[in-house]
């Protein structure tokens, strides 16, 4: 006889368990959930959110003058994204159901999360594209001549260079950490689990 | 007051509780988490219910839906610390009729177990309640020999295991 079989014996016999009652379990009922797939909706909510206000305060405060045209596509094209995104998202969340297989649920889960990540990854093309403009204006700025006395000596180009490259670097960082501590944590133990799911199945 | 489903549900539930604590036995170490897993096993359950029609019998559809809570869903970091408090009232084990030898040899049992992943547990508990490798690829979503040859590695494993500790 195996080790399991010898728990097995036990396992069959073991009912020392507390008894929850009916008025117990109605109240669970209405208890609300603190799943994983919780936290990944109220989280994806506050990304879409999130993108939606940062990208509304940057054509609000962080332009000056008339957008050029190109921002205009850029505007329009990241809200058709968003659109399709969101959709797609609500298709994808309700289609989570605990009652799957372990491997189509945990691939349910996975794929909810990884569309809201190519949201992130659509919001970080975008924020790279405003910084890019940002660092053009500000060459610019730094090379007229109407408003200084002679053209910028290369210390000059070389510390707006230095400083912009350290503010990408901090604000980067601080995204990167942001979304380790909220994303990589939160589904580390869904992949470790659907790794070892597709491990078995090879 | 109780709609009809309502009722029905927790008729059920109260009926066969049994199977929830079972899986918290085995993916929590304390009475804490074994209650928080229990009642989120709960919501989810009732959260699903609508949607069972009773193809198969509640028990089958329930240990599913739990399984895949405590697995996929259920988020407690502190799931898979040691058991340090494996001796609390809850995890107590009771072994009335077993011998000494008998009764370590189970307790080294029960914390080996503890000690697999997450999906390992879920083929031991499959495996407990004598469920058939169908049954249990179907459940996973794995093939039938996938199981198969997965449950005999974990039997070894466990074997190691205690024999490493020097338990059973």
């Amino acid at each position: 006889m195996d080790e399991l079989d010898v728990l097995k014996q036990h396992w069959n016999k073991d009912n020392n368990f507390p008894k929850i009652n009916r008025e117990e379990i109605r109240e669970m009922l209405h208890k609300s959930s603190s799943s994983i797939v919780k936290w990944i909706f109220a989280i994806s909510c506050l990304e879409f959110s999130a993108g939606i206000l940062l990208n509304y305060l940057s054509r609000k405060y962080w332009r000056e003058g008339p957008n050029a045209l190109w921002e205009d596509v850029v505007y329009v094209f990241y809200y058709v994204v968003l659109l399709i995104f969101i959709i797609l998202f609500f298709k994808k969340y309700k289609n989570i159901k605990a009652e799957k297989n372990t491997k189509k649920l945990t691939e349910d889960i996975i794929a909810t999360r990884k569309l809201v990540q190519q949201y992130i990854y659509v919001n970080f093309f975008v924020i790279t594209v405003e910084f890019i403009q940002g660092m053009w204006d500000g060459w610019h700025n730094i090379a007229d001549t109407t408003v200084r006395d002679g053209a910028p000596t290369w210390v000059e180009y070389s510390l707006f260079i230095g400083i912009m490259l350290v503010l990408a670097a901090i604000l980067f960082s601080l995204i990167a950490l942001f979304y380790y501590l909220l994303y990589i944590r939160l589904t580390k133990k869904l992949h470790k689990n659907y790794k070892e799911l597709i491990q078995l199945d090879h | 007051m109780y709609s009809n489903l309502e009722a029905e549900f927790i008729n059920q539930l109260e009926e066969h509780q049994n199977i929830l604590h079972k899986i918290c036995k085995l993916y929590t170490g304390d009475m804490n988490s074994h209650k928080d897993l229990f009642q989120e096993m709960t919501i989810q359950l009732w959260k699903s219910y609508p949607s069972f029609r009773g193809d198969s019998k509640f028990t089958t559809w329930a240990y599913r839906v739990a399984l895949n809570t405590a697995i996929s869903l259920y988020r407690n970091k502190k799931r898979n610390v040691p058991t340090v408090q494996w001796d609390n009232s809850l995890h107590n084990i009771r072994y009335e009729e077993y011998d000494t030898r008998q009764e370590e040899q189970l307790r080294s049992l029960y914390r080996a177990v503890q000690e697999l992943n997450d999906i390992e547990k879920a083929l031991v508990y499959m495996y407990l309640e004598d469920k058939d490798y169908a049954e249990i690829s179907e459940t996973l979503g794995i093939s039938e020999v996938n199981a198969r040859v997965k449950m005999n590695r974990i039997k070894t494993k466990l074997k190691n295991m205690l024999s490493t500790k020097g338990g059973a």
